[in-house]
C-alpha cells in the first residue's frame, strides 16, 4: 500500500515536475488500462479465473457512462457510479453462468459471453449506435470544485482525474485481498476443493470476485469513454480483452501493480509501434508467445524477486518475498 | 451412543458398485483403521461419509443427526474432518497461511473483505498453535508448495484440525512417506487421539502400523464389509485373510 | 419475432427443403471444426484457441489454390496445408507447454490468433476476398422433391456426413483410433505400453487442424474471408463444446447439428434475433445440463 501512495504522490507531482504531453498524453491511458488490467489480475493472479471476456464489462461501463450523459441529465459522479454498477451487474449476471464449471469451460465461456455482450453492443443500434460507436460523442459536464469550473477533457485534468480513480481502485483492492477474503480467494485459486472441504464456498468466493473484478472493468471503461469521448464496439470486441491479459502477463501477476506496469509496457509499446505498422497484433501476439514459453515471470515480480534475494533487507524484502510467490512443482492452475 | 452411525450404505457408478451395503457404529473416542485391498471402496466410503458423492441408499447419522443427504459443507460444520490421500493443501500461500484460512472459515470470519487477514491475531495465534502441536511452527513463513511431501501430508491434517472435527477421517495419512516419516506421522495420528480425545479413523496400507495401533480394525473387500473388531481378531480371520491373498501383508 | 413465417415454413416443402440445407451446411460445417477442437482437447488437454484461426488459414488457401487450379486437388490440398500448419504449431511450440500451468497453455493459443489475424493481413490484404463457388459446382441444382438445392451445397453435405462418417470409423473401429481413444483416456498408461504418446498427439493435433481447415475449404465459397474470420466459428466451437460436453465426438456432433437447426429455423422465426438464439441455447444447457448434453465425466 505504500509503495502504491509513494507512487500515486510521485504521479501527481510529475506534470509540474515535467510538464510534457507525452506525460498527459500516456498517463492518463496508462492508469487507465492500469484499472482494467488490475481488475483483471483480481481474477487470474489472485482467484486463479483465466478469464478471456473481460473487455465485456469494460464496455459496459463505456456504453453505460455514454448513454447517460449523453441521452439524460444525469451529473458525472452519479453517472461514473451508475456506469460501475451497470458493469458488476453484467459481471454478475454473466458469473452465474461462468463459475459453475471448472478452470477450462470458465476460459471458454467467458469467451463466449463477452461475444455476447459485442453481438448485443452492434445489433441494439438505437441504444448504442451499432458499429458507429455512440454517434455525436459525449457531452461532458466540467467538474465544479469550489468556484472552479475545470473541463474534463483538458488533458490536465483528465490526468488528476484518472490519477485519483486509480489510487482510488488500486487502495480499494489492496484492501480486499489483504483481507481474509483475499486470503479465502488465493485458497481457491490454489485448491478450489479444499475449500469447498473446509465448509466454505468457492463457487461463492469465484462470483463475487468476478463482480469486484467486472466492477473496476466498468469504472476503467467509463473513464476510457470519458477520455475518448465516445464508447465504440472495439471496446468490447475480444481484442480488448487481450490488451489486460498482455498486461498482466508482461507485468506480473502476482501483485496489484504488475499489471500497472504492464500497462505502462503496452500503452507505451503501442503508441511506439503505431508510428511504424499497423500489424500491433502481431507484434503483441509474439511477445505473449515468447513469454509463455520463455520468460514466463512477469517484470514486476521478476524484479521484486531479484530484490528479495538481497540479503539484510530486512522486513521489506521480506514483505516483498511474500509477495511474490515463487511458483513451485504444484502450479496452481494445473488443470 | 455411537458417534458415527452407517446403515445400508450403497454406492453405484453406473453399473460399477463401489460399495455395498456397509452398515458400522464408530464409538466416540475411538481409534479404529479401516483397511482393504486396492479397489476395495475406502475413499469411496469416506466421499460418502463427507457428502462429497451421493448416496445411491443407505443412511448416516452423525452426533444424532441425519447427514444423509445433507451436503458437504454442512457435514464439515457439523464436525466430520478429513485428510487426504495426496496432500490437498494451498501450494502458493504460506503454511501458516494455509491454516489460518481454515481458521478463519470456521470461525466464519472468511467473507470479511474491509480488515487485513494479517491483523486476525487471535486466527494467527490459534494458526500457530496448531502448527506447533503438529511440529511444523518452523516452518510458518515456507510456501506450503516448498515443504517435503511428508510436511505437506502433516500440513493437511493441521487443516483438518482447523475445522475442530469431532470425527477426523485419515485417508492413508502416511502414503508416500519414508519408515522414519512413518512411525513420526502414526505417532501425531495416535496423539490426535490421546491429547485431543479425537475420534479417529484412518485408511492405512501399512499392516504393521495398523496392527501396532488401532483399537479397531474394519476390512473392506469389493465394496462390503467383511470383518470388524480388535487387531487379534483380525488377523485370524479367514476371510480377511483370503482378501488380501496374494499380498503377503498379514 | 415472426411465428407467422415460422408456421408457413413448416408447411411448405420448399421452405423446409430450405432451412433444412441451410441448416445442414452450418452444422456440418461447425461439426468438423468443433469435432477437431474437441479431440484435440480430450487426447492433448490443450485447449486450442488458435483453432478458428486454422479454420480461416483452410478457407484463404483454398482461395490461393483455387486459382491454380481444379477443386479437386486444391479443396484437399488446402485442408492438409492447415493440418500441417496445425503440426508445425504443435511441434514448435505446443508440446513445450505441455507441462506447464494451464494458464501458460491458454495464452500461447491465445497469441496464436493475434499472429495469424496479422499474417492474414500481411499475406492476403485486409480486405475480405471470396472464392465464389468453383466451376466443377456450377451446374443445375440438384433437386429434391421439388425443391432446388444448389449444387454446391448439396456437396457440402455430403462431404460433411462423408467425413464425420470417417472420423467415426477412424476413432471406433481402426487401431489408431483405440491409440487415440486410449491416449486420451490414460496418456501415462499407453506410454507404459511402448507407444510413443509425441507421436499420437502431434498426430492428433495435425488431424484437428485438418478438420478445422477442412471446415474452412467447404465454407469458402459460401462464405466471406477475411482476416479474423475464425473468431466467430471459435466462439461457436466452444458453443458446441459447452452444449455437446468437452470430449463427446456424439455430443459435438448432435450439438453442431442442433445449433444449425436453432439457427436456421430460428432465423425465421426470430429474424432480430438469429445470433441469439445460439446462446440462448447455451445458456439454457449450462442451467439444466452443465456437463453438457452427451458430457464425458472428465473433471474440468
Amino acid at each position: 500500500m505504500i509503495a502504491g501512495l509513494v507512487l500515486a504522490a510521485l504521479a501527481a507531482l510529475l506534470p509540474v515536475v515535467y510538464p510534457s504531453t507525452v506525460v498527459l498524453n500516456l498517463g492518463p491511458q496508462i492508469l487507465v488500462m492500469g484499472i482494467f488490467a488490475m481488475s483483471l489480475n483480481l481474477l487470474i493472479g489472485y482467484a486463479g479465473m483465466i478469464s478471456f471476456g473481460h473487455a465485456a464489462y469494460f464496455g459496459v461501463g463505456a456504453y453505460t457512462l455514454g448513454i447517460l450523459l449523453q441521452k439524460t441529465g444525469v451529473g458525472l459522479a452519479p453517472a461514473l457510479g451508475l456506469a460501475v454498477l451497470a458493469a458488476a451487474l453484467a459481471a454478475l449476471a454473466i458469473g452465474f453462468f461462468c463459475v459453475r464449471l471448472g478452470t477450462i469451460y470458465f476460459s471458454m465461456l467467458t469467451l463466449a459471453f463477452a461475444q455476447i455482450v459485442y453481438t448485443v453492443v452492434i445489433r441494439w443500434t438505437s441504444l448504442t449506435g451499432g458499429d458507429q460507436g455512440l454517434i455525436g460523442g459525449i457531452p461532458v459536464p466540467p467538474i465544479r470544485l469550489g468556484a472552479l469550473m475545470l473541463p474534463v477533457r483538458s488533458p490536465l485534468t483528465f490526468y488528476y482525474l484518472s490519477l485519483l480513480a486509480a489510487t482510488a481502485a488500486f487502495a480499494a483492492a489492496k484492501v480486499l485481498v489483504d483481507s481474509p477474503w483475499g486470503l479465502l480467494l488465493r485458497a481457491v485459486r490454489d485448491n478450489a476443493q479444499r475449500v469447498g472441504f473446509l465448509g466454505a464456498s468457492e463457487r461463492g468466493l469465484r462470483l463475487a470476485v468476478f463482480v469486484v473484478a467486472g466492477a473496476f472493468a466498468g469504472l476503467a471503461g467509463a473513464l476510457m469513454a470519458l477520455y475518448v469521448g465516445g464508447a465504440y464496439p472495439d471496446f468490447v470486441y475480444w481484442t480488448k480483452s487481450a490488451e489486460p491479459i498482455f498486461m498482466v502477463l508482461i507485468g506480473g501477476m502476482n501483485s496489484l501493480l504488475g499489471p500497472l506496469v504492464g500497462a505502462a509496457i503496452l500503452v507505451s509499446l503501442t503508441a511506439f509501434i503505431t508510428q511504424f505498422t499497423n500489424l500491433w497484433g502481431l507484434v503483441l501476439g509474439a511477445i505473449l508467445i515468447a513469454f509463455t514459453l520463455y520468460f514466463k515471470v512477469g517484470i514486476l515480480d521478476a524484479l521484486l524477486r531479484v530484490w528479495a534475494r538481497r540479503p539484510s533487507r530486512g522486513r521489506a524484502a521480506e514483505r516483498a518475498a511474500a509477495v511474490v510467490r515463487a511458483p513451485s512443482e504444484e502450479s496452481p492452475w494445473r488443470s | 451412543m455411537a458417534l458415527l452411525t452407517v446403515d445400508g450404505l450403497t454406492k453405484w457408478f453406473g453399473g460399477f458398485r463401489a460399495v455395498n451395503g456397509v452398515s458400522f457404529s464408530v464409538g466416540p473416542g475411538e481409534f479404529s483403521a479401516l483397511i482393504g485391498p486396492n479397489g476395495a471402496g475406502k475413499t469411496t466410503l469416506f466421499n460418502l461419509l463427507t457428502g462429497h458423492v451421493s448416496k445411491t441408499a443407505g443412511r448416516v447419522v452423525f452426533d444424532g443427526v441425519d447427514i444423509t443427504h445433507r451436503h458437504a459443507h454442512d457435514i464439515v460444520r457439523l464436525g466430520i474432518g478429513r485428510a487426504f490421500q495426496r496432500a490437498n493443501i494451498f501450494p502458493a500461500m504460506t503454511v501458516l497461511e494455509n491454516v489460518h484460512a481454515a481458521v478463519l472459515v470456521h470461525r466464519r470470519w472468511h467473507r470479511r473483505a474491509l480488515v487485513p487477514a494479517r491483523r486476525d491475531a487471535g486466527g494467527r495465534a490459534r494458526a500457530r498453535e496448531i502448527l506447533r502441536w503438529v511440529h511444523l511452527e518452523d516452518a510458518a513463513d515456507t510456501l506450503a508448495g516448498n515443504l517435503s511431501h511428508g510436511d505437506q501430508k502433516v500440513l493437511d491434517i493441521a487443516i483438518a484440525l482447523a475445522l475442530e472435527p469431532k470425527l477426523l477421517l485419515l485417508d492413508e495419512p502416511t502414503a508416500g512417506m519414508h519408515p522414519e516419516e512413518r512411525g513420526e506421522t502414526m505417532a501425531l495420528v495416535r496423539r490426535l487421539w490421546s491429547e485431543l480425545g479425537m475420534t479417529v479413523l484412518f485408511v492405512e496400507h501399512d499392516m504393521d502400523i495398523v496392527f501396532g495401533v488401532a483399537g479397531t480394525i474394519r476390512v473392506l473387500h469389493h465394496g462390503e464389509l467383511v470383518a470388524q473388531g480388535p487387531p487379534a481378531e483380525i488377523s485370524a480371520n479367514r476371510l480377511v485373510v483370503e482378501a488380501y491373498l496374494g499380498e503377503g501383508i498379514l | 419475432m415472426d411465428l407467422a413465417a415460422f408456421v408457413a415454413c413448416l408447411g411448405s416443402a420448399a421452405c423446409m427443403v430450405n432451412q433444412l440445407t441451410s441448416a445442414l451446411i452450418t452444422g456440418l460445417i461447425l461439426f468438423l471444426v468443433a469435432s477437431g477442437l474437441s479431440l484435440i482437447f480430450g487426447v492433448m488437454g490443450v485447449l486450442n484457441f488458435a483453432h478458428g484461426s486454422l479454420y480461416m488459414l483452410g478457407a484463404y488457401f483454398s482461395y490461393s489454390l483455387l486459382g491454380l487450379g481444379h477443386f479437386g486437388l486444391a479443396a484437399p490440398a488446402a485442408a492438409l496445408g492447415a493440418g500441417v500448419v496445425g503440426l508445425l504449431l504443435e511441434r514448435l511450440f505446443i508440446r513445450h507447454i505441455s507441462g506447464a500451468p494451464l494458464l501458460y497453455q491458454l495464452l500461447l493459443t491465445y497469441a496464436f490468433i493475434l499472429v495469424f489475424d496479422d499474417l492474414a493481413k500481411v499475406i492476403w490484404g485486409y480486405d475480405f476476398v471470396s472464392t465464389g463457388v468453383p466451376e466443377v459446382f456450377r451446374r443445375p441444382p440438384v433437386l429434391v422433391g421439388r425443391a432446388p438445392v444448389p449444387a454446391y451445397y448439396a456437396f457440402i453435405i455430403a462431404a460433411g456426413i462423408v467425413v464425420a462418417a470417417g472420423l467415426w470409423f477412424l476413432l471406433a473401429r481402426t487401431r489408431a483410433g483405440k491409440i487415440i481413444r486410449a491416449t486420451a483416456d490414460n496418456p501415462q498408461m499407453v506410454a507404459s505400453l511402448g507407444i510413443n504418446v509425441a507421436l499420437v498427439s502431434a498426430g492428433v493435433f495435425a488431424l484437428g487442424s485438418f478438420l478445422a481447415g477442412l471446415g474452412g475449404v467447404l465454407a469458402a465459397p459460401v462464405r466471406s474471408i477475411f482476416p479474423g474470420m475464425g473468431f466467430s466459428i471459435l466462439v461457436e466451437s466452444f458453443i458446441v463444446v459447452v452444449v455437446g460436453g468437452l470430449g463427446s465426438m456424439a455430443g459435438a456432433f448432435v450439438a453442431a447439428l442442433l445449433i444449425g437447426v436453432v439457427r436456421a429455423f430460428g432465423s425465421v422465426a426470430f429474424p432480430a434475433l438469429e445470433e441469439g438464439l445460439v446462446f440462448i441455447l447455451m445458456a439454457v444447457v449450462l442451467l439444466l445440463r452443465p456437463r453438457g448434453l452427451l458430457g464425458v465425466g472428465k473433471e474440468l
